[in-house]
């Protein structure tokens, strides 16, 4: 086996341009390749994060029942003192937990009253389940606990109002009970954008003791959103959380509750694969044409050698090996090439802003190891197969005819 | 002989007396009836104490205690008493605008839309807000109750809020008994009972009105008024903004 | 130059095996680009006409100020006649239709849950968007020409009032003078629920109906048009703002739905740019076969050179070899190409796991074929000028001594 490896590389060298040629095409290939999936991947985690530290925490609880009535009603509500709280939190790798309380009002500003979509968050909590929620702020300072009677609303209500940063506006509601009742906050926030994935425009954020005293529900909420400290074992912990909290009350991850990241993470990966096929096919030409290039070449060569004894099958296995070695080398400089980049940008960060979004990401690329290997030996095997026909062409010279053909 | 004619004679003009007597107390004509409902109903001006009770389709009730004066031209202000949550809190209507004031922020403030004032609660007394005698056009229909009189009121112009109503009242006291709301399309939307007439100061008047949604039976509302006061001196700067909270 | 021309020809196909090895090389390559590029335009069209034809139309008209009006919409309303959709049909327009949208309760005797419809003319709806034929939940048809008083509702509206298909509802609304009517209507069948919010409200109802019920005979809120060609959906609104005057506003659904304009933008760069390294990656191939051209010849360009031929003809011969190679190999890359995307462009059924299945028509024109073949060819070129050279600068007594 070694002595073939060892022709099949002094073979390889002797057309060093041809067979650098090739080579760069493998090498670029890779190199493409790793950097595109290192890219992707950086992109699907800062999605996939920014929804989880931005908007919905890593699971949250439910009473049962709220979620399949869609979101609405407050009489699905749940405890939100410390008590119920503490339970949550004493959970094996839960980080932490905020009740929040989302729910549909009305705000006031300049004799004019539109309907907003409102969220209401504990100030003390919120920022540790969600650390990204104020990401896109831009203007004015978020909900603090210093600030009870602070709200931040998003720039599209504050200019259907006619409202500006700093003015007083009042929210106007209806508790479990139907009657009404308002609060005042100041608009001390605003929000540019909401991201183009968001249906409504016109939205606030309280702080969670104005929306308890407005809707009448003190020490109550709708919702309590939960941290983790490990994302990949989140399932364990929410039927862990679930046992904690009872039957009375739902548990869902954060899959459940934004299922759509995960359909548009499936989708691009797709897309991907597709464009990746491509790139073998153009990889598998330019191999088999190099092989037959290099057959051609060689034709008096071959033939002697199956004159002096040499099998058809060594012909056979000499050129695969020739096409593997050079698939081998481009595959481990292109890994090299693709991986150094990821890891520069890896490290650094990139900013990407997506056409349609105001916002800029942060991304940073990265790749796993089991895709590395997994391309690598796909790299290989593609190489070898490529180079079969050729070399089946090659095994089958007949060595006479061979021997007769000019180089 | 001649006293036979005499007493015929007397028999016939006693006779032509009670005829005439009965024509006088006829039927009032269809505008007249309508005026008189209005005036029952819908005086230029009151101010009214009022128990509304709101059912609800959850099978919930909600009860309201407040005060009401009415403006001339389609004004009306509430005081609320009860429930307690509710406790301070107006509302003023005028035309199509509608504001509530709050008193923990001690202001006034403009609503969205009426579905939202509490929670729909009062959605079924907007057939109290119909004005008959300016947008309905009355004639007389068949009743089927010797008792009752029937008024057909058709809309005047496709603004009215409702394209046909049936008003039935009672021939003696002229006291509203029962209402159905038409739709332009046949259909009946809603239907108000009236019972328990009181005398308020001297203006008799059903006390007691049950305001259904005949689409959705279980939304109903009963409304109690408990004293009113007809056609009061109202000051209009009762129906401004700046006197809420007053 | 054209005795040059017939050498380099008969040099090209004089040695079979060398040219087929680099035509093939230009071939495949001219092939998969052709290909991938009407796979792209395929999906991508397929992501516009999701939005645009299954509910929206390339292009839509309103009264001015309909969109965000807050209250009393149904008063910024548009008439329903032929006069004014004959205005519409500015070059690029196919087809017009009309609709309500309007909200309402729906009652099913006992209780009653909030609801939000759009009101569609069954004749023209489907010619605007065809896709809409198809948006009714399995087991349901979609409405048509005589759907009087029939309703297409969210499954979870339904259910909210305890109905089924064939259940009587009574839709209840303000009509466009603030009165209050209310007329029947019969379940039909439901919506596909895509989004669980959405279902809990939407309906479907023809527009007559909704004319009658909202006392709005001849009069309609929107004008949806269906245009030759979606992505020139600008230059049709253009013209439209131009016939309409300040009093209509006009939208193009990339204005309406500026998630899927920009989510098309972004995958268009991607391709480009694969496309791009696709391009070097065919050309390092090339430069491969190119290089071949000359190693093999080393004998014969040492007697060319030894008998007189200048260096600059030497190159020259080496460069029309490679146009000529570069033609041949990129018209017929080309038509393989091409046919390959006739043949898939009666629908690939895509399965893209997590979204809904979708079918893709690959397409291509004729520009980016033209162009791709112009690339392909002055790619040849480009790869054959060094080997060229290199060969011209060959000394003949080497060359000759060579094997």
């Amino acid at each position: 086996m070694l002595p073939l490896i060892r022709i099949a590389l002094r073979n390889v060298l002797r057309n060093r341009r041809r067979s650098l040629i090739t080579l760069f095409a493998v090498f670029l290939s890779l190199a493409v390749m790793v950097f595109i999936r290192g890219f992707l991947n950086g992109m699907q985690a800062t999605i996939r994060e920014g929804v989880i530290y931005g908007q919905v925490g890593a699971l949250q609880v439910h009473k049962k029942g709220y979620l399949a009535a869609m979101q609405g009603g407050l009489d699905l509500d749940l405890p939100a003192d410390e008590a119920f709280l503490g339970k949550i939190r004493a959970v094996p790798h839960v980080r932490d937990a905020t009740a929040r309380i989302p729910f549909g009002g009305m705000v006031n500003a300049n004799d004019q009253t539109v309907f907003a979509l409102l969220q209401a968050f504990d100030p003390a909590h919120e920022t540790n389940v969600c650390p990204r929620r104020w990401e896109r702020l831009d203007g004015g300072r978020p909900l603090e606990p210093s600030r009870p009677a602070g709200a931040v609303f998003t720039r599209a209500l504050l200019h259907r109002l006619g409202a500006k940063e700093g003015e007083v506006v009042a929210l106007l509601g209806n508790d479990r009970d139907g009657v009404m009742n308002a609060a005042e906050v100041r608009a001390d926030g605003a929000v540019g954008d909401v991201g183009v994935f968001a249906a409504e425009k016109k939205i606030g954020y309280l702080p969670l003791g104005v929306a308890q005293e407005l809707l009448r529900m003190p020490g109550r909420a709708t919702e309590i959103a939960v941290a983790v400290d490990d994302l990949a074992r989140v399932n364990e912990t929410v039927a862990a959380v679930q046992r904690a909290v009872g039957p009375e009350y739902e548990v869902s991850s954060w899959h459940d509750i934004a299922s759509w990241v995960d359909e548009v993470i499936k989708g691009q990966d797709f897309v991907l694969g597709f464009i990746f096929a491509t790139f073998f096919v153009i990889a598998v030409i330019g191999i088999v044409n190099t092989m037959l290039m290099s057959v051609r070449e060689r034709t008096r060569e071959i033939g002697t050698m199956m004159s002096v004894g040499v099998r058809r099958r060594q012909v056979l296995a000499l050129f695969l090996v020739e096409a593997s070695l050079i698939g081998l080398a481009g595959a481990v400089l292109g890994t090299i090439a693709g991986g150094a980049f990821v890891w520069w940008y890896g490290t650094h960060g990139v900013h990407i802003t997506p056409p349609g979004e105001k916002t800029p990401f942060l991304v940073y690329p990265f790749i796993t190891p089991p895709w590395v290997v997994a391309v690598f030996i796909a790299s290989i095997a593609v190489a070898a197969l490529a180079a079969l026909l050729p070399a089946w062409m090659a095994s089958r010279l007949r060595p006479v005819e061979a021997l007769a053909a000019t180089g | 002989m001649r006293s036979r004619v005499i007493l015929n004679s007397a028999v016939f003009f006693v006779g032509l007396a009670a005829i005439a007597q009965s024509a006088l107390a006829s039927d009032p004509t269809p505008d007249q009836l309508l005026a008189e409902y209005d005036h029952t109903m819908s005086p230029k001006t009151f101010d009214a104490l009022i128990v509304m009770v709101a059912h609800r389709q959850d099978d919930t009730t909600r009860t309201y205690k407040f005060r009401a004066m009415k403006g001339p031209e389609d004004k009306i202000r509430l005081w609320f008493f009860e429930p307690a949550s509710a406790k301070g809190q107006e509302m003023l209507r005028v035309g199509e605008n509608m504001w509530v004031y709050m008193p923990n922020l001690k202001r006034a403030l403009r609503i969205a839309s009426r579905d939202s004032f509490q929670g729909g609660d009062f959605n079924n007394a907007d057939a109290l807000r119909v004005n008959y005698v300016a947008d309905y056009t009355p004639k007389y229909g068949d009743s089927g109750d010797p008792a009752l009189y029937l008024l057909e009121l058709t809309a005047k112009t496709k603004d009215a809020a409702y394209d046909k109503i049936k008003l039935w009242m009672h021939k003696g006291d002229l006291m509203p008994v029962k209402a159905e709301y038409y739709a332009a399309s046949g259909k009946m939307i809603r239907s108000m009972q009236y019972a328990d007439v009181k005398d308020f100061h001297g203006h008799k008047r059903p006390s007691h009105l049950v305001m259904r949604n005949e689409l959705a039976v279980k939304r109903f509302s009963e409304m109690n008024t408990l004293d009113m006061k007809l056609n009061v001196d109202v000051p209009p700067q009762k129906f401004v903004l700046d006197d809420m909270g007053r | 130059m054209s005795r040059l021309f017939k050498i380099a020809l008969r040099n090209v196909f004089r040695n079979k095996g060398r040219s087929a090895l680099s035509v093939s090389a230009i071939l495949f390559g001219v092939a998969v680009l052709v290909f991938l590029q009407g796979f792209t335009n395929g999906f991508l069209k397929s992501m516009v006409d999701d939005t645009v034809l299954a509910k929206m139309g390339a292009v839509q008209v309103h009264r001015h100020g309909y969109l965000d009006a807050e209250k009393d919409p149904l008063k910024l309303d548009l008439p329903d006649d032929p006069a004014f959709a004959s205005r519409l049909r500015v070059p690029g327009v196919i087809s017009i239709t009309r609709r309500i949208a309007f909200e309402g309760m729906l009652n099913n005797g006992t209780v009653s849950s909030m609801f939000v419809a759009t009101s569609i003319d069954p004749r023209s709806e489907y010619q605007v968007c065809p896709q809409r034929r198809q948006d009714v939940a399995p087991g349901a048809r979609p409405l048509d020409d005589k759907s009087g008083g029939e309703a297409l509702l969210g499954r979870q509206l339904v259910e909210s009032l305890d109905a089924k298909p064939g259940s009587t509802l009574s839709m209840l609304t303000a009509t466009q003078r603030g009165a209050q009517n209310a007329l029947d209507v019969t379940v039909r069948g439901m919506l596909p629920s895509r989004f669980v919010m959405e279902s809990k409200r939407v309906a479907t109802v023809p527009l007559a109906f909704a004319q009658d019920l909202l006392r709005m005979d001849g009069r309609v809120t929107e004008y949806a048009l269906r245009i030759e060609d979606p992505d020139r959906a600008d230059e049709v609104a253009k013209r439209l703002r131009a016939t309409l005057g300040a009093d209509y506003d006009v939208d193009t659904w990339r204005d309406l739905a500026p998630g899927v304009r920009d989510r098309i933008v972004r995958l268009k760069w991607v391709l480009i740019t694969i496309s791009l390294i696709l391009f070097m990656l065919v050309v390092t191939g090339i430069i491969n076969t190119m290089l071949m051209n000359v190693s093999e010849r080393v004998r014969e360009i040492g007697t060319m050179l030894a008998v007189g031929t200048r260096r600059r003809q030497v190159l020259l011969l080496f460069l029309l070899e490679a146009l000529a190679l570069g033609i041949i190999g990129a018209a017929l890359g080309a038509t393989v190409g091409f046919l390959l995307v006739r043949w898939m462009g009666s629908g690939v059924h895509f399965s893209a796991p997590g979204g809904d299945p979708m079918v893709i028509y690959p397409y291509i024109n004729v520009a980016f074929i033209s162009g791709v073949i112009g690339a392909a060819v002055a790619g040849t070129i480009l790869a054959a000028l060094w080997p060229a050279w290199k060969a011209s600068r060959m000394r003949p007594v080497e060359a000759l001594r060579a094997n």
